[in-house]
C-alpha cells in the first residue's frame, strides 16, 4: 500500500516544488475539473481526440466495476465533435464519444443538432452504457471474510434514444419528440431474501424494461396573452424477474400507459402585474401480469390525476415583489390483483391536494436582498382495501384508512453585500407536518397520528480577501423530529450538520492552487430509548440508531510551465465513518503539451483507491495518452 | 365535481385573458422612455455598432434578420435598449439604455426583455424556481446576448451537467460520492430531472414524477401502497445527487425504516416481533423486498 501511494505523492510534490522555478509570464490557467477527460472543454471548435488507457488493477474487480464502470486493462476511447454554420445561420453540430471498455465492448453517446436560430431546430441523441453491480452485499458492519458472491457480475445495459424538434409556424412555436429507453440485464439489490443475513449474496434482479415516450407541444402569444400546451404519451412494457434469492420465481410483465395533457396561460394584467395558471390531466393505466411459484396473478390499476393552478406576480412598489400561487390536484386510484379465478384484492383510493405558496422579495434596503416564503400543503386521502370473489360482487372489508396530511413551511433568506469583495447569505426554514390518520383493519404496519418538524439553518460567506484569492465558506444545520402520537412517547431525532470550504488562489500568472473541503455529520437517535425497551433486547440488533460522518477534501494545483505546456495535479479524499470505516482516495496528474497549433498531446495518471479493510478493497492505476486535433 | 371546479378555474383564467388580448407590452413599455425618442430599427444601430452586429451574425438575434417583437414594429436592438431615435439624431450622444441602465435592473426586469418575444415560455418561467431569483435568462444564455456573462456557455462543455455546476458547485461534491447519478460521467444531464425554464417538459408536476420517469417499476399503481412512497417523496429515503450508501440511500442501516416504524415495544414492529431477524444481521428490506409497493402482499414481502 505504501508503494502504491508513494509514486503519485512524489510526482505531485515535485510539480508543486518546481512551480516557482518554472513559472513564467504567461496567463494563469482556469480552475480545473478533476473528473474531466482530455478535450472536455470544446466550444464550437471541430476536434477529435483518441485516447489509449491502460489500467493496472489490484483488489476487488467487482467493487471497482461498480464504482467506476472499469473492467478492461486496455481501453480505447474516442471523441469527435464537428460544427458548421453557414452565412444564413444554419448550423450542424455532431458530437460522439465512447470507449470499448466492458462486456458489451462499446459504450458512449452521440448527439446531432441542426437548425436555423429563430426558425427551426432538430436534435438527436443516442447513448448506451453498462452499469455493473458489486457481487457481494454492502454489509453494515466489519466483516473480514468475504461474503457469498453472486454468480457472475450483474450488468445492466441502459440504451436510450431521443429525437426532438422545434419549429416556428406563423408565430406559434411547435415542438415534439420521441424518447426510448431500455434497461436490459441483471441488477443486484440490497435485499438478500427471507431470513438471510450479512454473509449471503445480494438478490439479483433480471430486467428487460422498455419505455416509449412521445410528446407534442406548442407555445403562442398574442398581445398580453401567452399560451402553452403539451400532450404526452408514455408506454412501458417488458419483463421484470424479481430477486433470485429475495423473491425466487416471481416475475411480472409491465404493460403501462400514461396519457397526459396540459394547457397553460400567462397574462400581462398591467405593466408590473402578471397572472399565470395551468390545467392538466393525466391518466395512467397498468395491466401487468405476475407469476409466482404458487400461482399467477392478474393485475389492473388506474390513476387519474386532475390539477389546476392559478398564480400572480406583482410589483406593488419599487423593490418589492409578490408572488402568490394556489393549486388543486385530485387523484383517483383504483387497482386490483387477482389470484386464481375468485380471489381479488381491491384498492379504492381518493386523494385531493390543496397548495398555496406566497413569496415576498424585497430589495429596497441598500446592499440587501430579503426573501420570505410561506407554503401550505394539505392532502386529504381515503383508502379502502377489500377482498371479493368477483369484481362488482360482494366485497369483504379488509382495511379502511382516512388520512389528512397538513404541511406548512416558512422560508426566509437574506443576502447582504458586506463589501465589494464579500457577500453573506443566510437561510432559515421551518417545516411542520402533521398527519391525522385512522386505520381500521388487519394490516399490521400502519401508522396513526404523527408529526414531523424540521428546522434548517444555513449560511455562506463568499469572499475575495486578496485580488487573486477566492474563499467561500458555508454551513448548514438540520434538526428533524418525528413523533408518533399514536404510540405515546415515541420520538426519533435526525440531526445533521454540514460545512464546506472552497478556495482558489492565482499565486502568479503560472500557478493556481485550489482546495475544497467539506464535512457532513448525521445522527439519528430514538429519544428515551432505554425507557422504552429492555436494553438486553438490543444486543446485536442492527440499526436502531445511526451516526455517520463524512469528510471530503480536494487540494490541487494547476501549473502553466511555458507556452503550450501545462501540468495539473489533484488529490481527492473521502472519509466515511459509520458502521464501517472506508476511505476513498483519488489522485490525478496530467500534462498537456500543445505540439502544434492544432495538435495537443495529453498524458495522464489517475489512481482510484478504496480502502475499507475488507474483502472489497481495490486500487486501480490508470495511465492514459491522448491525442487531440482541431480542424 | 372537483374536476368541474378545476375546469371552471381554468376557464376563469383563460377567457377574460383571451378577451383582453391585443395590448401586448414590450420591455420599453415598462420603463420611462426618453421623451421624443422614436424607434429606428436594428439596421440603423448596426451601422455604427459593427462589432455588436458581428457578434450576432448568423444568430437568432441577428439584426440582419429584421426581427421585431411580435405584434409591434420594435426591432431586436431596441426591444432591450429602448427607442434609439434621439441617440442616433445626436450622433451617438443622445439617450439610450446602455450598460448603466442594464446594471440597475433586477433579474425580473432583465427577464422581461427576453419574455416579450419568448412569451410562450412566460407561464412556465413565472412559475419556475429560477424566476425572480438572482438568476435570469442571460445568466445561462450568455452566448445569446452581447453583454457577456460570468459562466461559460453551454456549448463549451462535452459533459452537459458541467454547465450547471458552474453555479451549483455544491452538487459537484455529491456527484463525486461513491454512489451517484452519473452526471459527471456524461450519461445524463441536470435537465434529465430539472427543467430550468419551469415545468415545460412534463404535463403534471408531482413530487415523485421526475424520478418515476426512469424508475417506472416503482410508479405503480399498487394495490398495497407504501405510504412512505405514495405520501412522502422519494427523497425521504434517497439522496438523489449522490450518497455514501448503496442505492443512494440516506443511511445504510435499519434506522432508515425505523425512523417511522419504531415503537415502544421494539423489536416488535406492527404486531410482529422482529428480534430474531434483526439479530442475524438482516436488513428490513431483506424480507420486505417490495418496499416501494406490492400487488400481492400488504407487508411487501413479495
Amino acid at each position: 500500500m505504501i508503494t502504491k501511494h508513494a509514486m503519485p505523492m512524489i510526482l505531485l510534490a515535485a510539480v508543486l516544488l518546481a512551480a516557482p522555478v518554472l513559472a513564467g509570464d504567461e496567463a494563469g490557467p482556469e480552475a480545473a475539473r478533476i473528473w474531466a477527460a482530455p478535450g472536455d472543454v470544446l466550444g464550437l471548435d471541430s476536434q477529435a481526440t483518441m485516447t489509449l488507457r491502460v489500467m493496472d488493477p489490484y483488489g476487488s474487480p467487482s467493487k471497482l466495476a461498480e464504482d467506476w464502470q472499469l473492467t478492461d486493462e486496455r481501453t480505447f476511447q474516442g471523441f469527435l465533435t464537428w460544427h458548421e454554420t453557414d452565412a444564413d445561420g444554419r448550423h450542424l453540430t455532431f458530437r460522439a464519444g465512447g470507449d470499448n471498455d466492458g462486456e458489451s465492448g462499446a459504450g458512449g453517446l452521440f448527439t446531432m443538432a441542426c437548425g436555423r436560430p429563430g426558425d427551426r431546430s432538430f436534435r438527436l441523441r443516442y447513448q448506451g452504457f453498462d452499469h455493473y453491480y458489486d457481487r457481494t452485499s454492502e454489509t453494515i458492519g466489519e466483516t473480514l471474510v468475504a461474503p457469498t458472491a453472486t454468480v457472475g457480475q450483474p450488468r445492466l445495459r441502459w440504451n436510450a434514444a431521443k429525437a426532438e424538434f422545434r419549429k416556428l409556424v406563423r408565430g406559434i412555436r411547435v415542438s415534439g419528440g420521441y424518447a426510448y429507453d431500455k434497461f436490459d440485464g441483471r441488477k443486484s439489490s440490497l435485499a438478500r431474501g427471507f431470513m438471510r443475513g450479512g454473509d449471503d449474496a445480494p438478490a439479483v434482479y433480471a430486467r428487460s424494461l422498455r419505455t416509449h415516450r412521445a410528446w407534442l407541444a406548442g407555445q403562442a402569444a398574442r398581445g398580453a396573452l401567452a399560451l402553452d400546451w403539451r400532450a404526452d404519451l408514455l408506454l412501458e412494457d417488458g419483463t421484470n424477474r424479481h430477486g433470485d434469492s429475495a423473491v425466487p420465481g416471481y416475475s411480472d410483465t409491465p404493460d403501462n400507459r400514461t396519457l397526459s395533457a396540459r394547457l397553460g396561460a400567462a397574462y400581462d394584467l398591467a405593466p408590473r402585474t402578471m397572472l399565470f395558471g395551468n390545467f392538466a390531466y393525466s391518466d395512467r393505466s397498468a395491466e401487468p401480469s405476475a407469476s409466482l411459484p404458487g400461482g399467477d396473478y392478474a393485475l389492473d390499476g388506474d390513476v387519474a390525476v386532475t390539477s389546476g393552478a392559478l398564480g400572480a406576480v406583482a410589483y406593488p412598489m419599487p423593490g418589492l415583489k409578490l408572488r402568490l400561487r394556489g393549486a388543486y390536484t385530485s387523484y383517483d386510484i383504483d387497482a386490483w390483483s387477482r389470484r386464481g379465478e375468485d380471489d381479488y384484492d381491491i384498492l379504492d383510493k381518493e386523494r385531493s391536494r390543496r397548495q398555496v405558496r406566497l413569496d415576498l422579495g424585497y430589495t429596497g434596503f441598500a446592499k440587501t436582498r430579503l426573501d420570505l416564503g410561506y407554503r401550505y400543503d394539505f392532502r386529504d386521502e381515503t383508502e379502502s382495501l377489500t377482498e371479493a370473489e368477483d369484481l362488482g360482487g360482494v366485497v369483504v372489508p379488509v382495511e379502511d384508512t382516512d388520512r389528512e396530511r397538513t404541511t406548512q413551511e416558512v422560508v426566509a433568506r437574506a443576502r447582504y453585500k458586506l463589501s465589494p469583495k464579500a457577500s453573506l447569505r443566510l437561510r432559515a426554514d421551518f417545516r411542520a407536518e402533521d398527519v391525522d390518520q385512522v386505520t381500521e383493519g388487519d394490516d399490521a404496519f400502519w401508522l396513526g397520528d404523527r408529526s414531523r418538524n424540521r428546522t434548517r439553518l444555513g449560511g455562506s460567506l463568499r469572499t475575495r480577501p486578496m485580488r487573486d484569492l477566492n474563499l467561500d465558506l458555508g454551513y448548514e444545520m438540520v434538526r428533524d423530529v418525528f413523533e408518533r402520537d399514536d404510540l405515546d412517547g415515541v420520538k426519533t431525532n435526525w440531526d445533521t450538520d454540514r460545512a464546506f470550504m472552497t478556495a482558489s488562489w492565482l499565486v502568479n500568472e503560472k500557478l493556481t492552487l485550489l482546495a475544497a473541503a467539506s464535512m457532513g455529520k448525521e445522527e439519528r437517535t430514538v429519544e428515551d430509548l432505554e425507557t422504552q425497551v429492555d436494553p438486553d433486547d438490543l444486543d446485536g440488533l442492527l440499526g436502531v440508531e445511526y451516526e455517520g460522518t463524512t469528510w471530503r477534501f480536494a487540494p490541487g494545483a494547476v501549473l502553466h510551465l511555458r507556452d503550450g505546456l501545462d501540468v495539473e495535479g489533484h488529490y481527492e479524499g473521502v472519509r466515511q465513518r459509520d458502521g464501517v470505516e472506508n476511505d476513498h482516495d483519488r489522485w490525478y496528474l496530467t500534462t498537456r503539451y500543445q505540439l502544434t497549433e492544432t495538435v495537443l498531446v495529453t498524458a495522464a495518471y489517475r489512481r482510484l483507491e478504496f480502502d475499507e479493510d475488507r474483502w472489497d478493497d481495490y486500487i486501480a492505476d490508470l495511465y492514459s495518452l491522448s491525442l487531440t486535433t482541431r480542424f | 365535481m372537483k374536476k368541474l371546479l378545476i375546469l371552471l378555474a381554468g376557464a376563469a383564467l383563460l377567457l377574460p385573458a383571451a378577451a383582453a388580448a391585443g395590448g401586448g407590452l414590450t420591455f420599453p413599455d415598462r420603463h420611462a422612455v426618453p421623451e421624443g425618442a422614436a424607434y429606428v430599427g436594428s439596421e440603423v444601430c448596426a451601422e455604427c455598432h459593427e462589432d455588436i452586429a458581428g457578434f450576432y451574425a448568423g444568430m437568432a438575434h441577428d439584426p440582419a434578420a429584421e426581427l421585431t417583437v411580435p405584434g409591434t414594429e420594435v426591432s431586436t436592438c431596441e426591444a432591450c435598449h429602448g427607442p434609439g431615435g434621439l441617440h442616433v439624431d445626436e450622433g451617438g450622444e443622445g439617450p439610450i439604455w446602455g450598460a448603466d441602465f442594464m446594471a440597475g435592473l433586477s433579474a425580473d426586469d432583465r427577464d422581461a426583455m427576453c419574455l416579450q418575444c419568448h412569451s410562450g415560455q412566460k407561464r412556465a418561467w413565472l412559475d419556475s424556481p429560477h424566476a425572480g431569483d438572482e438568476a435570469g435568462c442571460v445568466s445561462c444564455h450568455v452566448d445569446q446576448v452581447h453583454a457577456g456573462g460570468a459562466v461559460r456557455p453551454f456549448a463549451d462543455f462535452r459533459i452537459e451537467g458541467e454547465f450547471c455546476l458552474q453555479c451549483h458547485a455544491e452538487q459537484a461534491g455529491d456527484f463525486r460520492l461513491p454512489y451517484r447519478h452519473r452526471v459527471l460521467e456524461g450519461e445524463m444531464g441536470c435537465t434529465a430531472c430539472h427543467d430550468p425554464h419551469g415545468d415545460e417538459s412534463g404535463a403534471i408536476i408531482d413530487d415523485n414524477a421526475v424520478c418515476l420517469t426512469c424508475h417506472s417499476q416503482m410508479a405503480g399503481p399498487f394495490v398495497f401502497e407504501h405510504e412512505g412512497v405514495a405520501g412522502e417523496e422519494c427523497a425521504a429515503c434517497h439522496r438523489p445527487h449522490g450518497a455514501i450508501n448503496d442505492k443512494l440511500l440516506a443511511q445504510d442501516n435499519n434506522a432508515l425504516c425505523l425512523q417511522c416504524h419504531y415503537q415502544p415495544d421494539f423489536p416488535v414492529v406492527g404486531s410482529v416481533n422482529h428480534g430474531g431477524f434483526l439479530n442475524s444481521a438482516s436488513r428490513c428490506y431483506d424480507c420486505h423486498v417490495q418496499v416501494h409497493g406490492s400487488n400481492i402482499n400488504p407487508a411487501f414481502t413479495e
